[in-house]
């Protein structure tokens, strides 16, 4: 309560910080250092004789990356970077290639539809003709933020423990720091969202807090709804609730406790193994758990690492419906589990899951209520489009049948059409 | 949102374009022409349209490092000629693969080098040599050449401007170096080359040996002396050039081709290979090592805990020395993880049955957890044998081999785990000395069958790495890979007998 008073306070008095936090400054440090001077050097010329020799090398260099490569130490690590470099440059490339191309077949396919358009009596369509009122993005932004206000009075805590920068290396670190982003975002969009603590987050000494305040630069405004705290969580809570998620305990966590306070560790661990979180634990002595991996799913070959992110809506989704099993199915990458052993059930529950999550995801509640106005709607296009054309549609891709069910798509002019029209001629 | 899921659906047929790849069926046809007929110019303004990462200053060596394969170097030469003649600027890193490509002809031909190829060679690397700031790959290209030659000293300035550069030079920069000195017969160069390298753990390359051994065919003290070094590094010759090794020998040494099993008698000389000698000074070390650096010193908890720590050592000072140390779980769990636990505590009972048998005195390292096993067994192990219980979340690899370290040489472990990650994290001395300690003290159990008989793998009682008793010389090979090999825990697939003449 207190704190949405201060945001209030200071929400109504005129904003002059507003102004510049979309942008993060870069400094200009001129290098004094005679020892990273002379590294430059060396660092330069050897990208000379790799350009000559043809290894993969990016064409030009920015700032920042040129930072990064004088922190590399060996001549493998620094290789490396430079084709990953270069294979980012050649991603570019060929996305922009592409772009242009997409964008010549879209203004055919305007052109197209503006001829049948001069034929024709009504156009439906999105961008003609809706019952709906548009809603914009900031109201929605707005809602999700306001969700977020109220899981910071009243809803259950949930502490990421951002301390272990040092453990990791630069690529996991960035990693992290996208990950922990993620966490914010989907923890947003849930229904019921976790009150999100940030612990021991250092935004000026550490890679991936530094990449965390890059990717959300208004983090520190009085208005975000995100905490965030230089403190350890031992200082801010009490410890008897405190929990700690870590993988190599023993002990799993199959009732969710609504009062306790979970601990996530913010650690992207590909290269080591060491259990750094279980001895943090350990020398807190809290109470330790794990998430029943084991238990509800049927693992395949590889790892059973987690991201961040999906840890967190794994606990939402626990939260919010108390199944451990859908929460995990829905979460843990599929190419993780053993497919041959999963059951029917699990494999209509997953496909589906797949199919909405790349496609729109929209109620079917929605449209059934209206169901009959729907199917005379339809009737009545079918039948003034067989008027028009009086031939038979083509074989329509999976794709567009998905589509059909909510949607009728016809009026967009569709390649598919023009050919078989002009097979017939 | 809506925008971009619609946009979803005009991507559909995306398919990613492959255009960087360079096309190898080109070169292929290439290196099968007479290198007087090529079309240069043709073949490089179409090499230059083909792909979009070849550009005017990579071309060059393009081409240069496509021969490599076969080390088609009248190929190169003559495209070096139509650039001279073309007036073209040959880069530097043109010029140091072509380096490389003189070395790799010369070594593979085996032959005496040319004074015309000496010649170009000392040219080339006189012009990439000429600036102040050199590049490490383009120093070790220039090792590389000048190594084949009468200017071979030089080769120390550019070790000196590598360690300026901060980078390693690699094992074959060493080895041309090596053998070359070989060659000129100055020892005290290459003693002292060897000296750098083994303290910077590099391994020499099969060829300097090979070098070595024919320049001295007819020394004895001389081979002797690089076998003592084989011996001492602990290392493992390919399997591969056994041949070359054996005909080098066999006018010093009888030679003979033999394998040795794992009762360790030689079939060509009737000895027996002596076990392996560890002193005491060494085992007290190690112990040290393992309980206080790798177990306690960054994090006492990430492994254990510190009232855990005090515990065991007082329970060591007690109750050592052992006969053998048992890693209970390990043997639980050999017949399988998914079992019961009556399943896995009669496994244990019977491992410490067998060693009650043969009035062993042992060791049982186990977890807390296992006080809930079945009482009868468990009575029946404490009751034979020191049981300690670590937690569940602590490491009990490390207790077991401080246990057996600290309890003296002629302390076994019994473990299926080949502690790998253990000795990865010590010195590579000490890596050495536990490895070869380990090769004669772990045993391993095999399987139990029906009538709950234990079959126990033993280990190896003899010296796995080159080695001499009373004037016969040992000598392992391995077919592992092509590149010398540090010894393991597999038995040799050959070895060389080398008995005085």
């Amino acid at each position: 309560m207190i704190r949405l008073m201060k945001c209030l306070s200071q929400q109504l008095r005129p904003r002059t910080d507003l102004i510049r936090c979309y942008s993060v400054e870069v400094q200009n440090q001129k290098e004094t250092n005679p020892e990273k001077e002379k590294k430059r050097k060396v660092i330069e010329l050897e990208l000379d004789i790799m350009k000559q020799e043809g290894r993969k090398v990016p064409s030009k260099l920015s700032k920042g990356e040129m930072e990064k490569l004088l922190d590399l130490n060996s001549v493998s690590a620094r290789r490396k970077y430079l084709a990953f470099l270069f294979s980012c440059e050649m991603t570019h490339i060929n996305q922009k290639k592409k772009k242009e191309e997409r964008m010549i077949e879209r203004q055919k396919a305007l052109e197209e539809r503006r001829e049948k358009e001069k034929d024709m009596h009504i156009v439906y369509g999105l961008n003609r003709n809706s019952i709906f009122l548009k809603i914009y993005e900031t109201t929605m932004n707005l809602w999700h933020n306001n969700k977020l206000t109220r899981a910071m009075q009243f809803s259950q805590k949930l502490v990421i423990d951002c301390s272990y920068d040092q453990h990791m290396t630069m690529q996991e670190a960035e990693n992290c720091a996208k990950q922990l982003c993620y966490t914010f975002a989907m923890n947003r969009l849930h229904d019921q969202p976790f009150d999100l603590h940030y612990c021991n987050l250092d935004t000026v000494n550490t890679v991936s807090g530094k990449k965390l305040h890059n990717h959300i630069p208004t983090m520190f405004n009085p208005d975000f709804p995100l905490n965030v705290h230089k403190e350890s969580f031992m200082d801010l809570f009490d410890k008897d609730k405190l929990v700690y998620l870590t993988p190599h305990c023993r002990n799993e966590l199959i009732e969710y406790n609504h009062d306790d306070i979970y601990i996530v560790g913010a650690m992207v661990d590909k290269a080591n193994n060491e259990p750094i979180s279980l001895a943090k634990a350990k020398k807190h002595n809290l109470r330790m758990a794990k998430l029943p991996l084991e238990r509800f799913l049927h693992w395949g070959i590889g790892g059973k690492s987690l991201a961040i992110n999906q840890i967190v809506e794994i606990l939402l989704d626990v939260r919010a419906k108390n199944d451990w099993e859908s929460a995990l199915l829905k979460h843990v990458p599929r190419r993780k589990l053993f497919k041959e052993n999963l059951n029917q059930s699990h494999k209509i529950k997953g496909a589906q899951d797949f199919k909405t999550k790349s496609k729109i995801t929209i109620s079917k509640n929605f449209f059934n209520d209206n169901s009959e106005d729907q199917q005379g709607f339809e009737d009545r296009r079918q039948r003034s489009f067989n008027a028009l054309n009086e031939k038979h549609l083509p074989p329509r891709s999976k794709e567009r049948k998905h589509f059909e069910k909510y949607f009728n798509l016809e009026t967009w002019g569709n390649q598919l059409k023009k050919k078989n029209n002009n097979n017939d001629n | 949102m809506w925008r971009s899921t619609f946009s979803k659906l005009f991507i559909r047929n995306y398919k990613p374009t492959n255009f960087i790849r360079i096309r190898t069926d080109v070169f292929d046809k290439l290196l099968t022409q007479n290198p007087s007929e090529i079309n240069w110019e043709l073949f490089r303004n179409n090499l230059l349209k083909s792909n979009i990462t070849i550009n005017s200053t990579n071309v060059d060596s393009i081409i240069i490092s496509k021969c490599f394969n076969g080390a088609y170097l009248d190929i190169a030469l003559s495209y070096v000629n139509f650039l001279k003649s073309n007036c073209l600027k040959i880069n530097d890193g043109t010029i140091s693969k072509l380096i490389r490509l003189y070395f790799n002809r010369i070594t593979t031909d085996g032959k005496e080098i040319t004074e015309k190829d000496e010649n170009e060679i000392i040219k080339w690397c006189n012009s990439i040599s000429k600036k102040e700031e050199i590049e490490s790959t383009i120093a070790e290209s220039i090792i590389h050449g000048l190594s084949l030659t009468r200017e071979w000293m030089r080769c120390f300035e550019y070790f000196e401007k590598m360690k300026e550069l901060d980078k390693q030079p690699s094992d074959s920069t060493y080895s041309c170096v090596l053998v070359k000195a070989t060659k000129e017969n100055r020892e005290d160069i290459m003693w002292k080359l060897l000296k750098e390298m083994t303290a910077k753990n590099i391994i020499p390359r099969m060829s300097f040996f090979l070098t070595w051994f024919q320049h001295h065919e007819n020394d004895k003290r001389k081979i002797e002396e690089m076998l003592e070094f084989i011996s001492e590094n602990g290392l493992l010759l390919p399997e591969a050039k056994i041949q070359k090794i054996e005909q080098a020998l066999r006018k010093v040494f009888n030679v003979s081709l033999v394998t040795i099993n794992r009762t360790g008698k030689c079939p060509s000389c009737t000895h027996k290979l002596p076990g392996v000698k560890l002193l005491p000074t060494e085992f007290s070390k190690l112990a040290t090592i393992f309980f206080d650096t790798i177990l306690v010193n960054n994090d006492e908890f990430l492994k254990t805990n510190p009232e855990e720590i005090k515990k065991f050592r007082e329970f060591v000072d007690k109750t050592a020395p052992y006969d053998s140390v048992i890693d209970g779980l390990n043997v639980a769990y050999s017949k399988g993880d998914k079992l019961s636990v009556r399943q896995y505590a009669k496994n244990l009972s019977q491992v410490v049955k067998y060693f009650v048998n043969n009035n062993q005195k042992c060791l049982v390292i186990g977890r807390k957890h296992m006080k809930n096993w079945p009482r009868n067994d468990m009575a029946y192990i404490r009751e034979n044998a020191f049981l300690f219980l670590v937690e569940d979340l602590s490491h009990d690899d490390l207790f077991l081999i401080y246990a057996a370290l600290k309890s003296g040489p002629k302390t076994n472990i019994f473990s299926r785990d080949l502690l790998r990650q253990h000795s990865h994290l010590l010195n590579n001395k000490l890596k050495q000395i536990f490895r070869r300690w380990q090769q004669e003290h772990q045993y391993q159990l095999l399987t139990i069958n029906g009538s709950n008989r234990i079959i126990v793998k033993e280990p190896i009682l003899f010296e796995l790495r080159a080695h001499k008793v009373k004037s016969t010389w040992h000598l392992p090979f391995t077919n592992e890979n092509q590149k010398l090999a540090i010894q393991t825990f597999n038995l040799p697939t050959s070895w060389l007998c080398l008995k005085e003449r």
